[in-house]
């Protein structure tokens, strides 16, 4: 009954209880009353036979003593005004039966000897025997037996009482206490309905009704005290999750604004060292100049090129925490690239520390899917931090090595089968510097951690160079690691990449950056269209410079006259190539090369701040042919022209940039 | 059975349902005395031997004919002393003695208890004014198994 009690109704739960209280006492009362009937009827009984016996046996003893059966009997007789005596007999002194009650017994039915002085009860009689004494001399043995049919029948009366009382006083229980449950289950059932409706509609200004000052009635109380708590703190919570959006909406605002912020800092700190640098750069190439002036102006050079390499640092770092790094992938020869990177960043302050150089190049599959100018600056990167750390007249060494997976085996798999995802290529840049200290190890590639080899060492730099090259390998799906066996152990830099299937080579695109210079160079006529004065004059000085012809403009009004006049001056379809700034201070660069495209046969090179696949995509669809994201490498714009040139002149198959 | 047999159990009997006047001392022995010829022979003694009635002890006392029965509380009265029986009960009036006898109509002439034979069984007649003079009560439990004769 336990396991079902607890989900019962409160209301049944305390109809029960008092039900179970009432009944059981009821039920002990009425054992009580029947056992104490039972012992008082035995005793009474037994008195009461025994004082029949004693009367018996007294008035019997002459009858004994002078051997008068008659007589016996004529007493015994007198057993019959007693009903509950069902049969009696006398014996005599010897044990021998002398008279029995009544006459219609047989002395079968009677014992042979009396037994022993006593009473004794058994199932549905009572047995009695008392000796018979005249004047101290034992003449004999009465022997009675009564019938306790009457006790069971008082017995059974007293039962159905019992039955009859415990009926009724359950119904009254049940009728009262049916009654009086309501005053503990109503206030109970109340603070039920209160929670429901509090939980179900969020609505904490209701409050249960109080019953009374009882138990039940505090806790109503503080129900509602709680109520009232949970209502103000509810308002309160609100509020301040209210509060609390707001400045999560202000800090993300800030934070966004934050970062534009950097993004155009960076842009507007970038775009003044174009022109510085072209300048220098061209300023640096005049023998007419004296030789100290040349060395001076080398190292304004080196010097500007550091600040612009840093704030393109903080550019890249700024796109990657945008999420607007973006990534142009196409199939190289990682080869090409870590030449190109050697060759451009590595092999000159290599030798000027005599650092020794050594590449070895196992790889049978070395075509991976990449962003080939990002990837270079990864390279470039590991390339720079091992110059930076090698002692003077140390080394480095570059491997570049496949490893198979699982399963997988250079035997099995051809060196150009599809199958590019069984295989990954490693490259490795280790040096012999002052190496990295486990501790340190795992953080080298947060953004502004240079580890402890920064300090106090002068190693300049930001620390972004690991975080970008991190983030740049993790967006090719590949990983990069770096290992130390210890301080002065030196460090081994690993980049991991998934094999790619290579592309036949007449349609793969070689590394823009890796552009041969071997093609013969001609001279183009450059329409160049750039706002930045600066900027514009020193692009002009290295394109001509180059071989070339530079007419410049400063918007695109300008630019269309230009267009237009040197065509009717000179030679009809005068520009080979439009470069344009594509922001210009009275339109679009597109709305430009639109106009040029439709108007004349003219090939477009973009130049733009922005770098998103859909700035390029726009710039190709306005009829450009290549798109430049500032800031602008001369030697990337330089190559660009080349392969320009190259596609225009041996007027064969033109555009493929469509 | 023989018949002294019986009629010595019912001499034996009859003591216990007797009283005697509390004047005599508890511990002296109840006697029943015989007067005349014993026709009980050995009989009234087995019976009697050992037995104790109202916690006093019995002695049988044998009276020869003529002789004065002094001391006794019960006497039987022989068939032999049968011509002299009246004379017996009458110089006994007034002393407390039960007088038992079996000599036909013994009860008539003044004695207390007559034995008689009826129906093969042995039966008592008792005079009870005779047992009242003598200053003696007698159970009624015996009244009820003996005839009493008015």
């Amino acid at each position: 009954m336990t396991f079902s009690l607890q989900n019962v109704p409160i209301k049944r739960k305390l109809i029960l209880v008092i039900l179970l209280t009432s009944g059981f006492s009821i039920l002990l009362m009425g054992s009580a009353l029947i056992t104490y009937e039972l012992r008082t009827f035995r005793r009474t009984l037994t008195n009461n036979i025994e004082v029949l016996a004693q009367i018996i046996g007294s008035n019997i003893t002459a009858a004994l003593a002078f051997d008068d059966r008659e007589n016996a009997h004529e007493i015994l007789r007198a057993l019959a005004a007693e009903n509950q005596i069902t049969m009696g007999a006398i014996y005599d002194r010897t044990g021998r039966l002398f008279a029995s009650f009544p006459e219609s017994v047989t002395p079968t039915q009677l014992p042979r000897k009396p037994g022993p002085d006593g009473h004794r009860f058994s199932q549905s009689q009572l047995v009695m025997v008392q000796p018979i004494f005249q004047e101290g001399a034992r003449l004999g043995t009465i022997y009675l037996q009564a019938d306790l049919g009457q006790m069971y029948r008082r017995l059974m009366v007293y039962g159905i009482l019992l039955l009859v009382v415990s009926v009724c006083s359950t119904l009254g229980a049940l009728v009262l206490s049916t009654a009086l449950q309501r005053r503990i289950s109503v206030p109970i059932l109340e603070l039920a309905r209160v929670a429901t409706a509090v939980s179900d509609r969020n609505d904490y200004s209701v409050r249960a009704v109080k019953h009374g000052t009882d138990e039940i009635g505090y806790l109503t109380e503080s129900f509602n005290q709680m109520l009232a708590r949970v209502g103000e703190s509810n308002a309160a919570l609100a509020a301040s999750e209210e509060r609390l959006r707001h400045a999560l909406q202000a800090a993300e605002a800030a934070n966004r604004e934050k970062d534009q912020f950097l993004a155009i800092v960076s842009h507007e700190l970038r775009t003044p060292l174009t022109p510085a640098l072209a300048a220098t750069a061209a300023l640096e190439g005049d023998e007419a100049l004296p030789a100290q002036a040349r060395k001076d102006l080398s190292v304004i050079r080196r010097n500007i090129e550091v600040e612009a390499r840093l704030i393109d640092d903080l550019l890249d770092i700024t796109r990657i925490v945008r999420g607007k790094l973006e990534l142009r992938r196409q199939v190289v020869d990682v080869r090409s690239l870590l030449e190109h990177a050697m060759e451009n960043y590595c092999l000159d302050a290599a030798a000027k520390k005599q650092i020794r150089v050594s590449t070895k190049i196992t790889a049978g599959q070395p075509y991976v899917l990449v962003d080939s100018s990002r990837m270079t600056q990864v390279f470039w990167n590991l390339l720079q931090n091992a110059c930076k750390f090698t002692p003077k007249g140390g080394s480095i060494n570059v491997r570049v090595y496949n490893e198979y997976r699982q399963g997988h085996s250079p035997n099995i798999v051809a060196p150009n089968s599809d199958n590019d995802e069984s295989c990954d290529l490693l490259v490795d840049v280790s040096d012999d510097g002052m190496g990295i200290s486990p501790e340190t190890l795992p953080k080298i590639f947060n953004a502004f951690e240079q580890g402890q080899r920064s300090a106090g060492q002068g190693f300049g730099g930001l620390g972004l160079g690991l975080a970008i090259s991190r983030a740049i390998i993790e967006l090719h799906g590949g990983a990069i690691s770096a290992a130390s066996d210890g301080k002065n152990k030196g460090v081994t830099f690993t980049v991991r990449l998934h094999c790619a299937t290579p592309v036949p080579a007449s349609e793969r695109e070689l590394p823009v950056a890796a552009a041969p210079d071997a093609v013969a160079q001609r001279s183009m006529r450059v329409l160049l269209v750039e706002d930045h004065p600066d900027t514009a004059e020193q692009f002009a000085r290295l394109l001509k410079r180059a071989g070339h012809e530079v007419v410049c403009a400063s918007s695109i009004n300008e630019a269309e006259t230009c267009a237009s006049v040197t065509t009717e001056q000179n030679r009809p379809g005068t520009f080979d190539i439009l470069i344009s700034d594509l922001d210009l201070p009275d339109g679009s660069g597109l709305d430009l090369m639109r106009t040029l495209a439709q108007r004349y046969r003219i090939r477009g090179i973009a130049i733009s701040g922005h770098g998103m696949k859909a700035d390029i995509d726009n710039s190709i669809q306005a009829g450009f042919s290549y798109h430049i994201t500032k800031p602008v490498n001369w030697m990337e714009l330089k190559a660009v022209i080349e392969k320009v040139s190259n596609e225009i002149l041996p007027e064969v198959a033109p555009a493929k940039a469509t | 059975m023989p018949e002294y047999q019986v009629k010595a159990a019912v001499l034996f009997n009859s003591a216990q349902f007797v009283t005697w006047p509390s004047s005599q001392p508890a511990d002296i022995p109840l006697v029943i005395g015989i007067l005349g010829d014993d026709p009980f022979g050995s009989y009234l003694d087995e019976t009697a031997r050992g037995e104790k009635v109202n916690n006093r002890s019995l002695s049988i006392q044998r009276f020869r004919r003529g002789t004065e029965p002094r001391n006794c509380h019960i006497l039987f009265v022989s068939r032999s002393e049968g011509e002299r029986a009246a004379q017996i009960v009458s110089n006994l009036k007034g002393r407390r003695i039960l007088t038992v006898s079996d000599i036909e109509g013994f009860a008539g002439l003044g004695g207390m208890i007559e034995l008689f034979i009826e129906k093969n069984k042995i039966r008592m007649r008792i005079n009870l004014e005779a047992v009242r003079a003598a200053d003696l009560k007698i159970s009624s439990k015996l009244l009820r198994v003996a005839e009493v004769m008015h």
